[in-house]
């Protein structure tokens, strides 16, 4: 079973928190997402709203809030989307199980820029996103143990992101035209 | 490919082969920063280089501090080294005095 919550109170949204289970280390799983929506809805910051049981049904509110009655229907902007959250979700997962336990992801490293660069790298050939992505990352890695700032982080992941999609645009298109450039 | 980039990478590989990151660093601190190579320029620069035949590649092996994906080594091959050797005047002549293995 997998909860998804909505942003029907105060408090942090639902997109912060997910980002920060990505950020933690080890990254939170499902069951810690559940745990941390019914540990703030005790408290009063009044998360979730609903869930998706195994089978894609909407089932109906299982923790109570403050001032919202169970089954109240939320206000549409307030709560995010199955499919969104389920990417969301999937995407902390897949990070968490695939590339830092199995790919031996530097522990350094944001989750989210790992996931960025897993998405990328399926789409571009295999040899342009492992050399330009791994010595990214080993920049990357470098430049947190040195303490540089989150944005710096931020634009070095965007300035790979940019140059690994260019290069792959050369390589493909240098490839289609068969051209051998001297 | 800038001919400072090709004829830095050319100068920087005759002392050994080296993967992206290495070479961008070996560029930069051989031409005292006249040469600065990115991303944007330095793996289409050796891409470029391998076509024309003067360096070829390997992969080592796979690194858990890229994730498990393996470095890209670049090293000239004899047509690389003979444009190498042949491109130093030039080399000398754009970088002066910055290039100590160059010029000595």
């Amino acid at each position: 079973m997998t909860t998804f919550c909505g942003k029907p109170g105060p408090g942090p949204s639902w997109s912060v928190i997910v980002r920060q289970a990505a950020d933690a280390d080890p990254p939170w799983g499902i069951e810690d997402l559940e745990t941390i929506a019914e540990h703030d809805a005790r408290i009063g910051l009044q998360y979730c709203s609903w869930y998706i049981d195994g089978f894609g049904n909407q089932v109906t509110t299982r923790v109570n809030f403050k001032g919202r009655v169970p089954g109240d229907p939320y206000p549409e902007d307030e709560v995010l989307q199955p499919v969104p959250a389920l990417a969301l979700v999937a995407g902390v997962s897949l990070v968490g199980t695939v590339d830092r336990e199995r790919a031996g992801l530097p522990p350094n490293v944001p989750s989210w820029a790992a996931l960025l660069f897993r998405i990328v790298e399926h789409v571009v050939p295999k040899r342009v996103a492992g050399e330009q992505i791994g010595d990214a990352l080993e920049v990357i890695a470098s430049d947190i143990h040195h303490g540089r700032a989150k944005a710096w982080i931020a634009l070095k992941v965007a300035s790979t992101l940019f140059w690994v999609m260019v290069n792959a645009t050369r390589e493909i298109v240098g490839a289609a035209l068969g051209r051998d450039r001297k | 490919m800038p001919v400072a980039a090709r004829a830095a990478l050319l100068q920087v590989l005759v002392h050994g082969e080296g993967f992206g990151l290495d070479l961008i660093e070996r560029v930069r601190s051989r031409t005292n920063g006249a040469v600065v190579l990115h991303q944007g320029s330095i793996y289409p620069a050796l891409r470029a280089l391998e076509r024309e035949g003067l360096v070829t590649s390997r992969e080592g092996d796979p690194l858990p501090e890229r994730g498990g994906r393996p470095r890209v080594y670049y090293k000239l091959t004899a047509l690389g080294q003979d444009e190498a050797l042949a491109n130093r005047d030039a080399v000398i002549g754009l970088f002066g005095t910055l290039i100590p293995e160059v010029t000595r």
